[in-house]
């Protein structure tokens, strides 16, 4: 049987930062910059009800999903979860995504695709035999680096990184 | 128009086509990643690229969703209703003839009334007062919440995160900084297509992460013959055209919908209107296939109406088509009309070039897009990679949009996961600051909010907008519950 990691609650989390974040700008501007909150001309109104509106929904998205939680395991069943092994896969995809965007200013964009694109489509070829891995990786990403290159930059005119 | 906008707008029709055949590759992806790419070109070149784009985006998801049974987009999800069982009683040229042959009608439907009505919109747009743009922009933007898959509660939240995002930076009415923490890289708020492409790009790599393998279609192929023009198809389905394409215009005009909505509605519509069909619904009814396809494809003449003349996206792919405008200096509005009304007829021009560069191209390209779908996804996941980090670079020449970039993606992903859908953030991005503008001026301009609330109410456009929001709840829910 496949692990499964829930994710129901990580969008809570980045949103309950999002509204912790808007009522300390909001009271930073109130209290130290001493910008009025119900004013007509005030450029904080706005603020307040997107703040207020997303706590309150949320609120409400929350305790719906709570009871959904509940019920689903009465029935021993998980509503929303992600095998662990495809975060996995997504984490470090992530990682070598990052680790290769810090390096396009070192390399340059040819160099720093090449190793990229040959090492990812090395870790997702799915032949088992290493040498068919190795070739497909560089094979394609000799002929698709300079490919790109010529269309981004030759015909498109994009400044590539 | 010259020979090389028409050009442009061609290639921009086979790129969308084969995009928007791709399952999991959208149209809004597509159209994120034309408008960054063409963001360094002259302003009628990148339009032409990026209509030709949307018209075969939307024509491509039908030959995925019958050759696969898996929508390329999700302007396509009716389509696989019939379309597959039609391929599975071995019609599969049959029915893409009749989904390309519709959604070609219905395309240029759609611009025909767009051409009718556009001019008129515009001329009485001019009227509108920052009450009735409120009104308009926030109804947009709850529609698409609502009607977007899952919770509706979650709908609003998207929603209500989109706007602290387009919150982030200067304030629109006085100029002061908001949410910027103190950071200078905040300062100039958050590049908007940096975001859509990690929320469609991005999201849709780790998405695609899940398996490494393709798809297996090998058994599918067209035949070139098949999908040429056949009058006796055509009389099977002529029923649906006078209905589906003014239906599907009509929901690509109202803010916050579009194809994915026109199509499911003309689906649900064509069940209760037609009632002795070709076949019975669900087992291969050619009406089946030619409703959703007349519907989503007339759709995009609807939406670009209410861009154009009010400056609203009607879905997030006119949203995303809306921010291009903006970033090539260009304002649609009540105003667009007056002072840029050649621009319009220009992309009337690219749209019927684009609708019909997609169906030549659905007639000669849908067995090599059948192949390119077969694609290893070691191939195909690199190669959107490097092309939403070449998008998201090419907007400032910055790798700080880059990293917003895979930022995003990662909360598209995890959103979508958890039933949180993310077109309505796009919209809130591109929205926020409408609706914070007009609500701000409508409340200096009454004095107070209960005169604000009351003139919603004694104004007679904003009245029949109030009567048409609710109108439009009610009518869409009704359609979307009969259609389900």
């Amino acid at each position: 049987m496949k692990r499964q990691k829930d994710l129901l609650f990580v969008p809570y989390i980045l949103l309950v930062v999002v509204i912790v974040a808007m009522f300390y700008e909001l009271s930073r501007m109130i209290f130290v910059s001493k910008i009025e909150l119900f004013d007509l001309y005030s450029p904080l109104i706005f603020c307040f009800l997107v703040a207020f509106g997303l706590l309150f929904f949320l609120v409400l998205s929350f305790v719906g999903d709570l009871k959904q939680k509940q019920a689903a395991a009465k029935e021993e069943e998980k509503e929303v979860a992600v095998d662990v092994e495809e975060l996995k896969r997504i984490i470090l995809y992530v990682l070598g995504l990052i680790i290769y965007i810090m390096l396009l200013p070192r390399l340059h964009f040819v160099a720093a695709t090449l190793i990229y694109m040959a090492i990812i489509v090395f870790l997702l070829t799915e032949a088992t035999a290493f040498t068919t891995k190795l070739l497909r990786a560089v094979i394609s990403s000799i002929i698709f680096v300079p490919v790109v290159y010529y269309i981004f930059y030759g015909i498109f005119n994009v400044v590539l990184p | 128009m010259t020979i090389l906008t028409v050009l442009y707008t061609i290639i921009g029709a086979g790129i969308g086509l084969a995009m928007g055949a791709l399952p999991g590759l959208t149209v809004t992806m597509t159209a994120v990643l034309v408008v960054s790419l063409t963001y360094g070109w002259p302003m009628t070149d990148a339009l032409a690229f990026i209509c030709g784009a949307f018209c075969g985006g939307v024509t491509g998801g039908a030959i995925s969703a019958i050759g696969l049974n898996i929508p390329g987009t999700s302007a396509a999800v009716a389509t696989v209703f019939d379309g597959h069982p039609l391929k599975n009683r071995g019609e599969a040229d049959n029915a893409l003839n009749v989904a390309l042959m519709t959604s070609f009608i219905g395309a240029i439907i759609g611009i025909i009334i767009m051409l009718l009505v556009g001019p008129a919109i515009g001329k009485f747009a001019l009227k509108f007062g920052s009450q009735e743009y409120f009104l308009i922009t926030l109804w947009g933007l709850t529609l698409v919440s609502v009607l977007s898959k899952g919770n509706w509660v979650k709908g609003i939240c998207s929603a209500f995160f989109g706007l602290f995002v387009g919150m982030i930076g200067m304030d629109p009415v006085m100029g002061l900084m908001r949410f910027t923490f103190g950071t200078r890289i905040l300062s100039g708020g958050i590049n908007f297509v940096a975001a859509m492409i990690g929320l469609f790009g991005m999201k849709e790599v780790f998405n695609q992460l899940s398996t490494t393998a393709s798809f297996n279609i090998t058994r599918t192929v067209y035949n070139l013959k098949g999908l040429l023009p056949k009058m006796d198809l055509l009389k099977k389905v002529w029923r649906v055209i006078p209905w589906g394409g003014p239906l599907g215009t009509l929901i690509g005009l109202l803010p916050g919908t579009g194809g994915d909505v026109a199509c499911i509605a003309a689906y649900g519509v064509a069940k209760q209107v037609i009632k002795k069909p070709s076949r019975p619904f669900g087992e291969g009814a050619y009406e089946g296939v030619a409703a959703p396809e007349v519907a989503n494809n007339a759709a995009i003449g609807g939406a670009m109406t209410t861009m154009l003349t009010l400056g609203i996206p009607g879905d997030s792919v006119s949203a995303i088509i809306l921010g291009s405008f903006y970033l090539h200096g260009l304002l649609p509005g009540p105003t667009f009309m007056m002072t840029e009304k050649h621009y319009f007829y220009l992309i009337v021009g690219y749209l019927i070039i684009g609708s019909i560069a997609a169906y030549i191209f659905g007639i000669l390209g849908s067995n090599l897009i059948l192949k390119a779908i077969n694609l290893p996804k070691s191939l195909l996941i690199p190669f959107i990679t490097i092309l939403c980090v070449v998008g998201s670079y090419a907007l400032s020449n910055n790798l700080y949009d880059v990293f917003i970039m895979v930022i995003f993606g990662i909360i598209g992903y995890v959103f979508e996961k958890t039933g949180f859908p993310i077109g309505p953030i796009v919209l809130a991005i591109i929205l926020g600051p409408m609706i914070e503008r007009n609500l701000r001026q409508a409340l200096i301009n009454t004095g107070g909010v209960f005169p604000f609330v009351s003139s919603l109410f004694t104004r007679p456009i904003s009245l029949v907008i109030l009567i048409l929001v609710i109108a439009s709840y009610v009518l869409q829910k009704r359609v979307m519950k009969d259609a389900n």
